[in-house]
Parts: C-alpha cells; structure tokens; sequence
C-alpha cells in the first residue's frame, strides 16, 4: 500500500516537473519589439494580450467589455505577426476589416514581433487617476457618480466617452474596466460626470452602486469615442435616449446651453413607468436656458399611479407625431442596441440621411 | 527482425486501432473535417502514442511489477499520457498557432483518446517485448494516422462536390464512410 502511494506521488511529482520546465522554456515571457505605425518601436513581454500589452505602453485602446472580445471595439490594425484570426474575433470583424488586418487587440496573443498600425487620436489618450467627488441617485437604478481629475485637465468632445477601471473586489481577481460617456458639459475640465445605470449582477455596475464611496480613487482612461456633437451645423436636431443613455445627451444639451444656441432641439427619452425617468428638473432649465428645445419623455408601460398624461408608447410610435420629415435634419441616439435599432429604422423611414445620424449604442 | 516489420504492418493495416478495434472513435470523427487538421491531429496522437508507450512499458516492467503493483497500472498510464499531451500542447501552442486554435478543445483531449490507452494496456495483454511493443505502437500510430488522413480527405472532397441528403449530413454520412473504409480494410486480412 505504502509502495503504492510512494510510487504514484513520485511518479506525479517527476512529470509536474517536466511540465514545469517545458514551459519554463517555451513559455516563458519574452521581450519582443512592437512597431507602432511604422515609426516607435516599443518593448512588450510576449503571453500577454496585445490590449494589456498596449496598455502597459501607455497606449490606452478603448474596451467596452474589459477584454473578453464581446464588444468588438479594441479594433487595431495588425500588420505583422498577429498570427491567425481566432473565431472569436470573426463574429465582430466584416470581411473588410479582415482584408485590412484588422484585429480585436484583446484576443491577439503576443508570441512574436508585431507591427500595428494605431489611429493617431488614439495615442492622445491618456490615464487619469480620479477622486469620487458625487455620488446621488439619479433615479432608482441610475447613479450620478462625479469624478475630480484631481488638477489635471481632460479636454473631450460633448458626446465622447471615457474607461473606467475598478480595482479587485470580493471575487474578483483582477480589476475591471468598463466604457461610460461623460454626462457633464466639456467647458467643465477638471471634473466630470458619468451616469451609471446598475446591471442585474453585473461586476462593475454592482461595485460602483453597492461599495463605492465618496473620495475613493479610481482610474480612467479617455477620451474616446466618435459620437461627437457636430458644432459646425445649425440644423434642427433629434436626440434619442433610453436609460442612462442619456448622459451624452446631457453633455451635448450643457454645452449647446452655455453657448445659446438657438438650434431646434426635440429630445425624445423612452422609459417603461414614471420611476424611470431622470433630470426632469435639469431638463426644465435647458427647457429655459435654450431658446428652441423641447423635451418629450415617452412611457411605453405607465403604471396607474403614475398618472401619465405625457407621451405613451414606444420611442418609434412617439416620434411621427413630431417628426413629419427628417431630411434636413440630424440625429444623435443614445441607448440599448435594441431600441436604437427600432428608432434609426423610424428615422430613415423619415427621410433622415445617413451621414446626419450619429449612434452610440451600449 | 521480421517480427517487428510484421507486427509494425499488421498494426498499421490488418489490426488497425481505429478500424478494427474502435478505439479513439471521438477524435476520428470530430477531427476529420479538414485534411490539414487532421494530418496535425493524426500527427500528435502518434506522437503521444509511441512516447507513452515507451515510458508506460518501462515503468510497467522496472516498477510496477517489481513491487507488485499490476493494479495501478490503469492510474499510472493515465497520468503519463496526460503529461506528455502537456509537454506536445506547449510545443504546438509556441510553434504551430494556427494548428493549436484550429484543434482548440481535442488538443488536451488526445488524453483521454482510447487508442493511447488501449495501445498501452494492449501490448502488455500481447506480452510484447520492448522493442516489439515499440514496433506495434509506432505502426497502431500510423495505423490512426493513415486512417483520420483518408477520412479527412475524404469528407473535405465530399463538401466541396457531392450533394449529401439532408438526414445524412453531418454524423450520419461520417458513420457510414467510417463502416466503408473499416470494411475496406478488412480486405487486408484476407478469407480464411
């Protein structure tokens, strides 16, 4: 019996060992050369992911999914040793951006040099680390969660987003990074908002709403995004949101009320009941502050005690009884996939032109 | 001399693993879309097989035995062949990318592939020696090779050009091709 377990353990502990050293020399992390649009090269280990490679450069690609490969946006263009495309990456890339070499930059494993070619907006970016100067309920899952750039100036677009990482809590082992649009006006540098709506468990939205506190540091990363309002333009415009969609909106909506602008606005925000609406009283101050805006909140399921007497029904019922013809017009939408979907179809059917409808879906 | 070609021939062709014994039925079926995955596959299950069949023949005979420790054998072999699909997954993970995401799950699977197993536990029920057992485990290797490579080729011309009946695709047309090359075959073994 003795000679049994002396003869397995050994025999275990022989080929743990083999293994070990097998990895040890095929394995090991390596330093490689990464040349980044042909012109820096940089030094980055080898079995790691290309987004952590980068970010560990100070090259910060935006990840709406924290590098699970779901959102589909840390895209980069590979041009050397990226090895093969993983199904993975397939189901988010088009064929063109696969004849382009592009990549999800956190499912390429670095093995080997590379040679990427980064947008150079993207090199902007840089990382801040943030105090939690707010933190109030906008509505019943809604958070207001304001950050203090702590000194530092973050200059951005009304309508762009920033990363947001946590640090490890209960569970989990590693920290977290989520993208969240800034809901403050840019004229506001050193301090922003976001408005962060709780996801049924999920691992960020569950730390900021239930462990979060005031003055807690945390990092971004930013800015991002090309959801921009167009300042240029003067045309009427339409805004849609949903949830915590709105807080680019209300980014948008700051900064067109401290310039005065005098653009027809229709801002048109779907929610289930009444309990789910948001800044009714901020929307009645741009409702003064801007000379030719109109807010229109649309309940698709009011409960009784709510005593709707607004809007009803869903977005895409609600806009034709404003909105006859969209065609000298544009559009900035804000929401889930889902209803974002529902109302760009609405819009087109109104004539609205493609390169007037900027989208941000989350 | 002759002994060891007639049992590396025998194993390749008359006694193949897969196609008369049915070992490694999973990998064979599962594996067999594409005949450059299934050459790699063919190729690291051959490996597998001859390596842990050495080391499983000499721990058999200098330390199991000796000790009179015939019952863990089953444990043993087991362990030894899951380590040596360790040592081939980093080789092929750090050299073969494309292989390594295009076998994905099967590769730490060849571990529990049967025809590995059943070569080890074979050849001491045959009570080979040592270098015999080498001969049948390098040809019941090739003799799995040969076998997933023709049904590789064989299915990848078939997507390109024949019209499957919709209740065959998939599993049932790879079940029937598998019958046809076992019967095939058999032919080795000639009537008696």
């Amino acid at each position: 019996m003795i000679s049994a377990l002396i003869v397995v353990i050994s025999l275990s502990v022989f080929f743990a060992f083999l293994i070990f050293m097998f990895e040890l020399l095929f394995l090991k992390p390596q330093e490689v050369d990464l040349i980044v649009n042909k012109d820096t090269t940089l030094k980055i280990m080898t079995q790691e992911s290309l987004l952590q490679a980068l970010n560990s450069q100070e090259i910060f690609i935006s990840s709406g999914c924290g590098g699970r490969g779901t959102c589909g946006k840390c895209i980069v263009e590979v041009l050397e040793g990226g090895g093969p495309v993983l199904p993975t990456e397939t189901v988010s890339l088009s064929k063109e951006d696969l004849d382009r070499h592009v990549r999800l930059a956190c499912q390429v494993k670095v093995m080997n040099p590379l040679s990427v070619k980064i947008d150079p907006v993207l090199l902007q970016v840089k990382k801040y680390s943030v105090k939690v100067s707010i933190l109030e309920d906008f509505n019943h899952d809604i958070k207001q969660v304001g950050l203090d750039l702590m000194g530092s100036h973050l200059s951005f677009k009304p309508g762009q987003y920033v990363q947001l990482t946590i640090p490890p809590y209960g569970k989990m082992k590693e920290s977290i990074s989520r993208a969240y649009s800034i809901a403050s006006s840019p004229s506001r540098n050193t301090e922003i908002e976001l408005g962060i709506r709780l996801v049924p468990e999920g691992e960020m939205t569950t730390y900021i709403h239930q462990f979060l506190k005031r003055g807690d540091v945390l990092e971004i990363t930013g800015p991002y995004g090309e959801f921009i309002l167009d300042e240029t333009s003067s045309r009427d415009m339409i805004c849609i949101a949903g949830g915590s969609g709105i807080a680019p909106i209300r980014s948008i909506l700051s900064y067109l009320a401290e310039q005065q602008s005098d653009r027809n606005i229709l801002f048109f925000f779907g929610a289930l009941s009444k309990r789910d609406l948001l800044l009714l009283d901020e929307m009645e101050k741009f409702r003064q502050r801007l000379k030719n805006f109109q807010f229109i909140p649309a309940l698709s399921k009011p409960l009784e005690e709510d005593q709707w007497k607004g809007d009803s029904g869903l977005i895409t019922e609600v806009i034709p009884r404003y909105v006859k013809d969209a065609s000298e017009m544009e559009a900035y939408l804000c929401g889930s996939p889902g209803m974002l979907k529902a109302a760009s179809q609405t819009l087109f059917d109104l004539h609205l032109p493609q390169e007037r409808f900027y989208c941000d879906p989350f | 001399m002759m002994l060891f070609l007639s049992i590396l021939f025998t194993s390749v062709f008359t006694q193949n693993i897969l196609l008369s014994n049915y070992l490694g039925m999973c990998s064979f079926l599962s594996m067999s879309r594409e005949l450059k995955v299934s050459f790699g596959l063919g190729l690291a299950v051959w490996f597998v097989l001859v390596s842990t069949a050495i080391l499983n023949w000499v721990i058999y005979h200098f330390i199991l035995l000796p000790y009179d420790l015939n019952y863990l054998r089953y444990l043993v072999f087991i362990i030894t062949i899951a380590t040596f699909v360790q040592l081939l997954e980093i080789f092929i993970e750090r050299f073969f990318q494309a292989l390594y995401h295009r076998l994905g799950i099967f590769l730490p699977l060849i571990t529990v592939n049967c025809a590995i197993l059943g070569v080890s536990l074979l050849m001491l029920t045959k009570q080979y020696s040592l270098i015999l057992s080498i001969s049948y485990a390098i040809g019941s290797g090739l003799g799995f090779l040969l076998a997933i490579v023709l049904m590789g080729a064989i299915r990848e011309k078939l997507t390109k050009r024949a019209k499957i009946p919709k209740p065959l695709q998939g599993a049932g047309i790879t079940l029937i091709i598998a019958g046809l090359i076992a019967l095939a075959f058999s032919g080795f073994r000639g009537i008696s």
